[in-house]
Formats: C-alpha cells, structure tokens, sequence
C-alpha cells in the first residue's frame, strides 16, 4: 500500500512537471478596447469527418484573422447537443454554430430561453425562426455535374446514381443531376439504387455493380462521402477486369491518383458556410430564418469549376471540353438565368 | 450500530479508491494535453456538480442510468448477469412514442397509458431472453446482449420505415412523432430536469424496500448469494428466475418511456444506445454492490463524469474523452474486484 501510494505521489509530481511544459495560455483578449466574442461550434466527433473538419478549420482561420474567442464541443451522441450548447450558453457564448441535423432542434429550444445568444445550424433546417439555418442547393451543384458527365459521355444514353435514402434531400441532386444531363442529351435514362444507409458500403458497392452490368459507364455516387467506398472500391475492380466505369465523389474532394475512375467530385463546402455566418454574425447582419446558399455563394458546388483544382485530375475524362461545359454552366448559374429548384418529389 | 457503520465504510471504501485512481488517471491525460490535472480535476467536478445548471444537467442525464442501474442490481444481485437493460430501454422508449401520439384524453392518461404500454414491452422482451436462456440453458449474458442489438436493429427500423416523423424538416433526422401532450413537467423552470427524477427516485426506494422486506427480496438475495443454498432452502429456480428479470424488464422498459416523455419528447433513432445509458446503469449498478440506494449516488456521480467533461472540453480545451478514460478505469477496477471475489469464493 505504501509502495502503491508513493508511486503515485510520483506520478503527480510528474504530471505537474509535465503540465508546467506543455502549458500555452493563449491571449487572445483584445486591449480592452472592444469586446471579444465567444463562439462555439457543436458537431459530431470531428475526427477524420472532412465534412466537419472543414467548418472547424474556417474557424479557427477566421479566428485568428478576427481575434474572438472559439471552442469546439464535440457529441458523442445526440443527447449532448442539448446539454453541450445549452452550457455555452449558459457560459455567455455570443454565437453558437451546430453541425448537421441533431442540432436542430436543441437549438430551436435554446434560441428563445437565450435571447442574448445567436445560434446557428448548418445542413439542416431548424423549425425556430431565430435560429439562422443555412441549407444548400445541391441541384446547382448537381447540374452542373450532370453537364459535365454527359459532356465526357457522348455516347452515353443511361446513367447510373446509388444514394441513402429515397427523401427529398436526395432528390434534390437526382432532379439537378437529371436536368444537367438532360440538357445536353434528351434522350438519356437513368437508373437509381437506395441503399436505405449512410453507412453501408457493401451495399454500395453491390449496386455500383448491378448498375453497371445494366450498361451504365458512370454512377453517381451519393451515398456518403466514406460509404461511396464501396462505389469507388467497384470501379477499380471493374477497370481491373477491363470494363471500367466513372463515378465521382461527395461533399469533399475525393479524387486521388489511386484511383482515377473517380473523376469528379461535388463539394458542399461547410467552410465557407461556416465563414460566411461568422463574417455576417460579426458584421452585425447575421440573420435568422432558413437560408440557401448555391454555387453562387460558395456554398455548393463542383471540383475544378466552381473550385481552383481538385487532388487528381483525370485529363482523359475531364476533358477541356468537359470543363468548359461545366463553366458554361456555372455562369448560367450564376447570372441568374438558369435557377434551379428542385420540385416536390412526385 | 458501531458495526453498521463499519459495514456501510466497507461498502464505500471499494468504490472510492476506483473513483480516487480513476480520477487521478484522469488528472495524468489532462497533464498530457497541457491542463494542470489540478485545476482540471477541479473543473470537471464543479462542472459536473458545481452549479444549478450543471447539477440540474447531471440529474437529468442520471435518470435513465439510474433505471438501467436499478434493472441491473435486481438481476445481478440475485445471480443472473444480465446485460438485457439496454434493449428493453430501447423498446421501452419506441413502444412509448409510438402509443403516446395515438392516446386521446389528457395528459395524465396519455402518460399512464404509454407508460405501462413501455413496462410491458421491457417485461415481453426480458421475458424473452430468460426464456431462450432457460430453455436452452445458454448463457443469460450472451443471450441478453444478442438481444439488445436485435432490439435496437427494431427499433431503427421502426423509425426509419414505419413511425418516421411525417412533419420532419430534415429528412435526415431519424425520429418519431413530436409528442405534445403527456409530457412529464419540469422542475426547475427551463431547465431539463423533469419529474421522470423523482419516479426514478421512488423506484429505488421501492426495489430497497423490495429486496428488505419482503419474501421475495429475500429470495432473491439468497438466489444472488449462493444458487445451491437458495435452491436446497426450497427457492424455486426458474420461477424466480423468470419473475426477477421480468420485474427487471419491467424497469428498463419504464426507464425508456421516462426518458421518451421526460427529455426527447420522441423516440431518436440511437437516443438509448449512443449515450450508453444502460451500460454506465452496470457500471453504476456494481459501483453500488448492487444496492438500489447506493446506485443513486452512483448514477449521478458517472452522470456528473460527462457533463464535467463537457465543462472541462469547453473552459480548458482537454478533450472530453478524458471522461470516458476516467470512467474506463473505475469500471476495469470495480470488475477487477469482483473477478477477484469470485476467485476468492472458488478457492474456499
């Protein structure tokens, strides 16, 4: 026991020592002169989820540009985002931005028990009109990937697309997707597999296979950003066999020299989401109530058009021709002439 | 009375020096993220119990876990190791969700009828793996966890297919129906602390007051010290065995419907198994020697674990899995213990 009690005694005095190194105070309180603000962003464990990490990594950008204070609170499960966002409120947070749907309601709560606090969610639609929420228009996104693919497939006529669930966030890129393609090819047909999962790869990839033994040479993959895998893993053993087909990526950019099958990729780019209320809460002008951003905003768009470059260009594929359709496209877009708005499903 | 007093310091004294190393184990991850463990200790503790708002989030989070504890202290008390309290909160949660919405009348009633509706479907699905474990003498403990993942792969699918929330907004949220009315009352103005406290409060009492007082508390407590002695004293084995982990089921499933008319006001696809409500009720429940009255400290003590974490994530930037850390340890501590127990008993 006395053994036991001195290796702890140890321990501590280490553990002190330790701290006494590692210790960085950050002093990022301003001269006094104006009030540093607090905000706090709620999410789902961050880890390697690029989707989040990029809303995160804007943040912290934008704070040492802006000189606030932030922190980053991370739920393990769904039950926290009540519990975690309603503490930073209760510790004087100035903004509070969730990520992702189980924030919503939380939020919606919060939002009149804190007056003094302006939250806001990210990819999901909260019920409270004090609660900024900033959706997408994916079927922009999803045009201009629809012109491009049917550029680069000429000869194309049936196109293949594995997504989660069949609900109106999905439908929201097979009717954009539909309406690019169609635009340059009306004679074209698609094909569409639910793998009623965000998380099932197997699934994917079954799928993947099914519709490309049916004659489709590009699939559209809107699964999950990871559960695509099971497309992309399908592509590479279908090229391996000599009978490749296309597919492209979600949410972050995907492509990679390793696998050049996966030629495009859509980008609903929370970064710039996450810039885009911190620079209006700043300013003043953040506003509540549901919001959408497009290509126009930055806020949903498509590699290598609507951004500089992607990881992997597959030059054979994404033609100059491919990319200058997609840039027709994206001007169309964005002057207005072309809105996009998917229906209610039928 | 001197020697009461000595076996309540014993019964304390294992817990504690699980909590003390946890804690100090605790202090040695924050050291290494460059917190002083001290002030970092401090501030998980006060952020778990240190003010109104974070005693109030505490004794919320506790509640569940404090039914999930009183399941399993009745069970493990009495010699069957069932680890079935998570699936029987689960369909405990969904039946109440599902029914609540589908009661006419008042608040009173709609509480009532759901209520009772998630007890029996708790008793129906323990009643199930004590009978296939019976049955076909398998072991209860594999038995109950294999059914806690058929439970929660039921009631996904029941949300996601069949009772899925028709006025969602985002249609990503996996969820049921909104409940409006039988929702049990708060306590402390906006905070989340709601009467569901309390009635978990009673059950403990009532469970102590079961197993002090009564014929079959003591049968079961016999049955939970040694099976031989209880069976030659003329305890009917598969009858009690059945009737404890009913009674069992019976709580988990209220534990369920508590935490669907007490919090969330529907039935969210993982709200049971994500937090790990029923395996920290365990952990709480072997904290506690299986004790009813002991497994309240317990319970809101882990529950304090994880709003202090949060405190902790928020005011010095450690990483709130330091908790998770924390409450790994006294949970290997505790187990430890008891393994040693049982190998001490076989030797004798």
């Amino acid at each position: 026991m006395k053994k036991l009690a001195q290796f702890l005694f140890c321990l501590s005095v280490l553990s002190l020592l330790l701290t006494g190194c590692g210790d960085k105070k950050a002093s990022t309180s301003g001269e006094g002169e104006k009030k540093v603000y607090k905000i706090a962003m709620v999410s789902d464990t961050i880890g390697t989820e690029q989707f989040i990490l990029q809303a995160y990594n804007a943040l912290v950008a934008s704070s040492e540009k802006n000189g606030f204070e932030y922190v980053s609170l991370e739920c393990s499960d769904t039950a926290m985002y009540l519990e975690k966002a309603q503490a930073a409120a209760e510790d004087g947070y100035d903004l509070i931005v969730g990520v992702g749907w189980a924030a919503a309601e939380p939020f919606s709560e919060l939002a009149d028990q804190y007056p003094d606090t302006r939250f806001a969610v990210i990819d999901t639609t909260a019920t409270n009109e004090k609660v900024t929420s900033i959706g997408y228009n994916e079927a922009e996104g999803a045009y201009i990937l629809g012109v491009m693919v049917a550029t680069a497939f000429p000869n194309d006529d049936l196109f293949g697309y594995v997504s989660s669930y069949q609900t109106y966030a999905t439908y929201k890129y097979r009717w954009g997707f539909e309406q690019g393609v169609l635009s340059v090819n009306p004679n074209a047909k698609f094909m569409y597999n639910f793998t009623d999962s965000y998380s099932d790869t197997a699934k994917a990839y079954e799928f993947a296979m099914q519709q490309h033994a049916a004659g489709a040479n590009f699939i559209m993959g809107g699964v999950a950003a990871s559960a695509n895998a099971g497309i992309y893993q399908a592509a590479l053993e279908e090229a391996e066999k000599g009978t490749p087909f296309y597919t492209s990526g979600l949410s972050v950019d995907q492509t990679t020299a390793d696998n050049p099958y996966l030629a495009f990729g859509l980008l609903k780019n929370t970064g710039n989401t996450m810039n885009y209320i911190v620079d209006n809460f700043l300013a003043g002008t953040l506003e509540g109530g549901p919001q959408i951003l497009g290509v126009k905003e930055g806020g949903f768009g498509v590699y290598h058009i609507t951004t500089e470059s992607m990881n992997f260009v597959n030059t054979d594929i994404v033609t100059d021709e491919v990319i200058a359709a997609g840039k027709a496209a994206e001007a169309q877009i964005k002057s207005g002439e072309l809105v996009l708005i998917a229906p209610s499903e039928e | 009375m001197k020697k009461l007093k000595l076996e309540w310091l014993k019964a304390f004294r294992a817990p504690l020096i699980a909590v003390t190393i946890g804690l100090f184990f605790g202090g040695v991850v924050m050291a290494f993220s460059g917190t002083n463990p001290i002030t970092g200790i401090i501030a998980l503790l006060k952020g778990g119990y240190g003010s109104t708002y974070a005693l109030v989030t505490t004794l919320t989070r506790a509640t569940p876990i404090l039914f999930a504890a009183l399941a399993a202290s009745l069970a493990w008390g009495s010699g069957y190791s069932s680890m079935g309290a998570g699936g029987q909160m689960v369909l405990g949660a969904l039946v109440c969700a599902i029914i609540a919405p589908l009661v006419p009348g008042p608040g009173w009633l709609v509480c009532l009828v759901s209520i009772a509706a998630a007890v029996l479907t708790g008793m129906a699905w323990s009643l199930l793996s004590a009978y296939i474990s019976e049955r076909f003498a398998t072991s209860l403990l594999i038995i109950t966890l294999m059914c806690n993942y058929l439970a929660d792969g039921i009631a996904s699918y029941f949300t996601t297919y069949v009772f899925k929330d028709p006025f969602g907004v985002d249609a990503s949220a996996i969820q049921t129906q909104k409940l409006t009315v039988g929702v049990l009352p708060k306590l402390i103005g906006t905070y989340s602390l709601h009467t569901g406290f309390l009635l978990a409060l009673l059950a403990a009492v009532l469970l102590w007051f079961v197993s002090r007082k009564t014929r079959f508390g003591y049968q079961a407590k016999m049955n939970g010290l040694n099976v031989n002695f209880a069976r030659y004293g003329g305890v009917p084995s598969v009858k009690m065995m059945l009737l404890t982990l009913l009674i069992c089921g019976g709580i988990a499933g209220l534990g369920g419907a508590i935490e669907v008319l007490g919090t969330r006001l529907r039935y969210v696809d993982g709200m049971i198994t994500s937090p790990g409500y029923a395996w920290s009720g365990i952990i709480a429940s072997l904290m506690a020697g299986n004790h009813p009255i002991g497994a309240i400290i317990s319970s809101i003590f882990l529950a304090g674990l994880t709003t202090g974490g949060a405190t902790v994530e928020r005011q010095l930037g450690v990483a709130s899995e330091v908790t998770l850390i924390i409450q790994g340890i006294i949970t290997l501590l505790i187990t430890a213990q008891l393994v040693i127990k049982w190998k001490k008993g076989e030797k004798s």
